[in-house]
């Protein structure tokens, strides 16, 4: 299964800052656009990226 | 876990493994890095579960040290949060507060000198002192300072300066997803959930752990959440939950009385535009309720709209309102929306609805429109009341169609036909053609779909048809072509596939069939050329019925959805289960969030169908508990009865022989009045797969034989009534002729591959079962394929054939155990073949996977010859020569675990 299709899956705001680190924006970006604190940018994208991985290992 | 009635149980933690990973394992990075600042602050709105990440972190790290906890009351003293933490020692007896921040440093590390861990929940409450000891201690890395803060709240200074000088990381947590609520729900309910229940609940709580768990307590207490068959269903409103509006009040303490008026605004309007908003309530309560994490902006650029962050809280703020603030704040609204105009039906619906609320005059002719809206966008109960209110205002015919349209989807379609009948004069007296084909659609759902009064529906659709010709020419051929494509759907009904085939040519031949005609004789036609087997011709009508939906007139559009409906029942009828199976259920999940119970019961029905085809009756029942409940209101073409028919066959399916009676009986209290020829093939293998769980054997092929008989004329119906007959134990010679002679006028393959299977079962010739029974599995058709291959094996068997005999009932062994736990009478008999080994299983599978037997022999610490023994048993007992044999033949331990669990 394709990320794109788990990205549902994700909290919303997981998903958001996932896609905007993947297509490369930088971490101001991104706490813009998920209204966090730019210092907690790093964690959230930890944090989906380890949720993604997880979604994979169940669905495959 | 089981949520007990009172909701006190210990609330699982799920969904927070990563978030929980990361404070732990910075806990031990800290603890290895001896001089460096290390820690954690969780931030997160309130409810979200903080405080159970920080809980179960100190469980799981420091169960014995001490917690601090920020209060507001505490607030007001200082150093009053953090006074417990060095019980020997007080500021009082040191020269400066340094001394004594180093003594609860020294207090909180561990007794073998390990560094010790602070937990601070709420740090953003601590009082200033309190939160310049915690920043003391985390500068000069006395301790890991783990704190929670809640978003939207100020912090005091120390605490902020944790993460943003980098003293700490910062988690920021996240509302679970809906995924992860409908996994927290089930958990906690202990059982399958509905996929409304779950729906409603994800929609209410957004991803809120602390709103799910008020909400679902609740919700069992009041009784809005019970248990149907075993499964959890919705049925009621969210109940006004105290603890809930206590905890949303909280949240909204400090929040100043133009922040709630502009909530309170956004709520009536929701999702209300922006510019609308910024007029009615001025941007500055706007700003107020934004900052405060009220309400949320949403939507594209110069089209945004604002909304409650939650949906509970608009729904808290509303009923905080006295009865004149309200009627206050909905006339401001209705003015402003009349100010500007309405855009679109949302908003011309808003607009009638605030006007009534704020006691304003609205005409006949507006309440009208708002009930057709609000009947269109299947809020039936809102439709039922403007349409009463519209009735009364002096609308007339017109409102009489929107409120008979509202009733027969609200289940109460006597009132509906009555209604129309009474209106019906007056109907057709008028010009309008749009009335016309809302008054057919309306009639035919109550006489024909819901009531079963067949034929006063086709003497409805004579009337209209006949009254066509009192309007201009387009007009008449329009009714007539409506009422002659909505006769189609009663002969699909009554099985008369190759009149409704004629029927539909002749209305789609010509170039001036009107859209709406046009849309009901392709399907009429799809569906009848698909039952008999013209699939080929079928797929061109889906091929049109896309392109129609392509116009994007919104009468038609649902043809897109028709069309891939009827993939699936072409793929059905060519016994295409493994492709049908995805199609089926991305419909199924594009239904989830559907008001429309019609069109979801019907993907469910159609997912079951699909199942029960697969052999999967633990699936197939779920899907059809999900229909049984979404045809509560409206029993659509009797879809409920079918489903009870499905319901019937999965329960028997599964050995159930009470609940399969249970389900039969219901079926056949409606089936009469209900049912059509669709479901007919349904009723009858539920009746026979009633009588083999019951014990019958000998009574389950003759009714399948005496449904064969009853299918004159209906192709598929026919030769796939005889097929199961033969399958359930029916002499097979006679079949042959006429099964040959019906699969030979359809356009696909599958009544071919039966007709081989009969052929090999009347000529018992084993090698052509075993053929058939792998032709069978490779569609999907996995129950079928493990019955043929019994039946392979008894021949074999019968003729002295003992390898192919074991092999293919090992291969009916791997077939069911992918069929959750099915027991079917046709899988008796499979003889005394022997089980393998724990060992020989083991070895079996590793070859099956391309190891050779010295990788085998390595990795099961064996020497090679012991490996060629057991692979040696192995094919005798399964009854190949090649171990490229053994693959799709061995069912695995955990497997074969699971169909036994089942």
């Amino acid at each position: 299964m394709s990320d794109e299709a788990l990205y549902d899956d994700l909290p919303a705001m997981m998903a958001v800052a996932l896609r905007l680190h993947r297509a490369g924006h930088d971490e101001a970006t991104i706490a813009i656009a998920t209204g966090i604190p730019v210092e907690g940018v790093d964690s959230l994208v930890r944090l989906a990226e380890a949720k993604l991985a997880r979604l994979r290992d169940t669905r495959d | 876990m089981v949520l007990g009635s009172d909701g006190g149980d210990r609330w699982p933690f799920r969904a927070r493994d990563e978030e929980l990973a990361v404070v732990v394992a910075e806990i031990a990075r800290a603890e290895d890095a001896r001089n460096e600042p290390g820690g954690v602050v969780v931030a997160g709105p309130a409810g979200v579960g903080k405080t159970r990440l920080l809980t179960e972190a100190r469980l799981r790290t420091c169960p014995d040290n001490p917690l601090v906890i920020g209060t507001r009351s505490a607030a007001l003293i200082p150093y009053g949060a953090v006074s417990h933490l060095a019980p020997g020692s007080s500021l009082q007896h040191h020269s400066d507060a340094a001394s004594w921040y180093s003594d609860v440093g020294a207090a909180l590390a561990g007794a073998d000198g390990h560094r010790g861990v602070l937990m601070v929940d709420d740090a953003h409450l601590l009082d200033g002192p309190s939160a310049a000891l915690v920043l003391h201690l985390a500068v000069t890395a006395s301790v890991t300072v783990i704190a929670t803060i809640r978003h939207g709240e100020e912090c005091p200074d120390p605490v902020s300066a944790l993460w943003r000088d980098g003293l700490t990381r910062r988690i920021d947590l996240q509302p679970f997803s809906r995924a992860e609520t409908e996994a927290l729900i089930t958990e906690v309910l202990g059982g399958p959930v509905g996929g409304r229940a779950v729906q409603r609940l994800a929609e209410t709580c957004a991803g809120n752990a602390l709103f799910v768990h008020e909400v679902l307590t609740a919700a069992r207490a009041s009784g809005a959440l019970t248990t149907v068959d075993g499964v959890w269903r919705w049925n009621g409103e969210v109940p006004t939950v105290p603890r809930l509006v206590d905890a949303i009040e909280a949240r909204m303490s400090g929040v100043d009385d133009r922040a709630r008026r502009a909530l309170a605004m956004v709520a009536l309007g929701e999702p209300l535009d922006v510019e609308l908003a910024e007029a009615v309530v001025g941007s500055e309560a706007l700003a107020a309720a934004e900052r405060s994490g009220l309400i949320r902006i949403t939507g594209e650029a110069h089209s945004e709209t604002c909304a409650p962050t939650h949906p509970l809280y608009g729904e808290v703020v509303l009923n905080g309102l006295g009865f004149f603030e309200r009627r206050r704040l909905a006339g401001d609204l209705a003015d402003a929306l009349a100010a500007t105009g309405p855009s679109d039906d949302r908003t011309r619906l808003l607009l009638t609805r605030r006007r009534l609320e704020a006691g304003r005059d609205v005409s006949a002719a507006e309440l009208l429109a708002a009930a057709v809206i609000a009947n269109d966008a299947f809020d039936f109960d809102l439709g039922a009341t403007l349409a009463d209110q519209a009735l009364g205002a002096g609308a007339g015919a017109l409102a009489s169609v929107a409120r008979a349209r509202a009733a027969n989807a609200l289940g109460d379609a006597e009132s509906a036909a009555r209604l129309l009948a009474d209106a019906e004069d007056e109907i057709l007296e008028t010009g309008s053609l749009e009335l016309h084909e809302r008054y057919v659609d309306a009639g035919f759902n109550a006489l024909h779909m819901a009531l079963g009064r067949s034929d006063d529906a086709l003497a409805m659709l004579e009337r209209c048809a006949s009254a066509g010709t009192r309007f201009d020419a387009a007009h008449g051929v329009a009714l007539a072509d409506l009422a002659a494509a909505y006769r189609a759907r009663v002969l699909v009904h009554r099985g008369r596939f190759d009149e409704v085939i004629t029927l539909g040519e002749q209305v789609l031949n010509r170039s001036d069939t009107p859209d709406l005609a046009r849309l009901h004789a392709l399907q009429t036609t799809g569906e009848a050329l698909a039952y008999q087997g013209r699939t080929t011709t079928a797929r061109r009508i889906h091929d049109e019925l896309r392109a129609l939906a392509a116009t994007g007139r919104r009468e038609v559009v649902i043809g897109a959805v028709w069309a891939g409906m009827q993939e699936v029942l072409c793929l059905s009828q060519e016994g295409r289960m493994t492709d049908a199976a995805p199609i089926v259920e991305l419909a199924v999940e594009a239904m989830r969030t559907s008001a429309d119970e019609e069109a979801r019961g019907l993907v469910h029905v159609v997912l079951a169908a699909v199942r029960l085809g697969q052999g999967r009756p633990v699936s197939a029942r779920q899907a059809l508990l999900d229909a049984i409940h979404a045809y509560r209101g409206f029993d659509a073409g009797g879809g409920r009865v079918w489903a009870l028919a499905m319901l019937a066959q999965a329960e028997a399916m599964m050995g159930r022989a009470k609940e399969a009676r249970e389900a039969l009986e219901a079926c056949n209290r409606d089936r009469d009045a209900l049912g059509g020829v669709r479901s007919e093939l349904d009723f009858a293998l539920a009746e026979a797969y009633v009588a083999m769980v019951q014990g019958r054997t000998t009574a389950a092929p003759r009714i399948m034989l005496d449904a064969a008989e009853s299918f004159d004329g209906n192709v598929m119906f026919r030769i796939r009534a005889q097929h199961l007959a033969a399958v359930l134990g029916a002499d097979a010679g006679p079949l042959v002729e006429s099964m040959t002679q019906l699969a030979a006028a359809t356009e696909c393959d599958f009544p071919a591959h039966c007709v081989t299977h009969v052929r090999a079962l009347a000529e018992a010739d084993a090698p052509t079962l075993e053929a058939v029974a792998m032709s069978f599995a490779e569609l999907g058709l996995t129950l079928r394929a493990a019955e043929i291959a019994a039946q392979a094996s008894r021949v074999f068997r019968a003729a002295g054939v003992h390898a192919g005999a074991a092999r293919t009932a090992a291969r009916s062994r791997a077939f069911v155990a992918e069929c959750e736990g099915s027991v079917t009478f046709a899988l008796s008999g499979l003889g005394e073949v022997d089980v393998l080994s724990p060992r020989e299983h083991e070895v079996a599978e590793m070859a099956a996977r391309g190891c050779s037997n010295r990788d085998i022999a390595e990795a099961l610490s064996l020497s090679v010859r012991t490996v060629e023994s057991h692979l040696y048993k192995v094919f005798a007992k399964l009854g190949v020569e090649q171990r490229s044999e053994l693959c799709g033949m061995l069912v695995g331990p955990e497997r074969r675990g699971r169909s036994e669990n089942q």
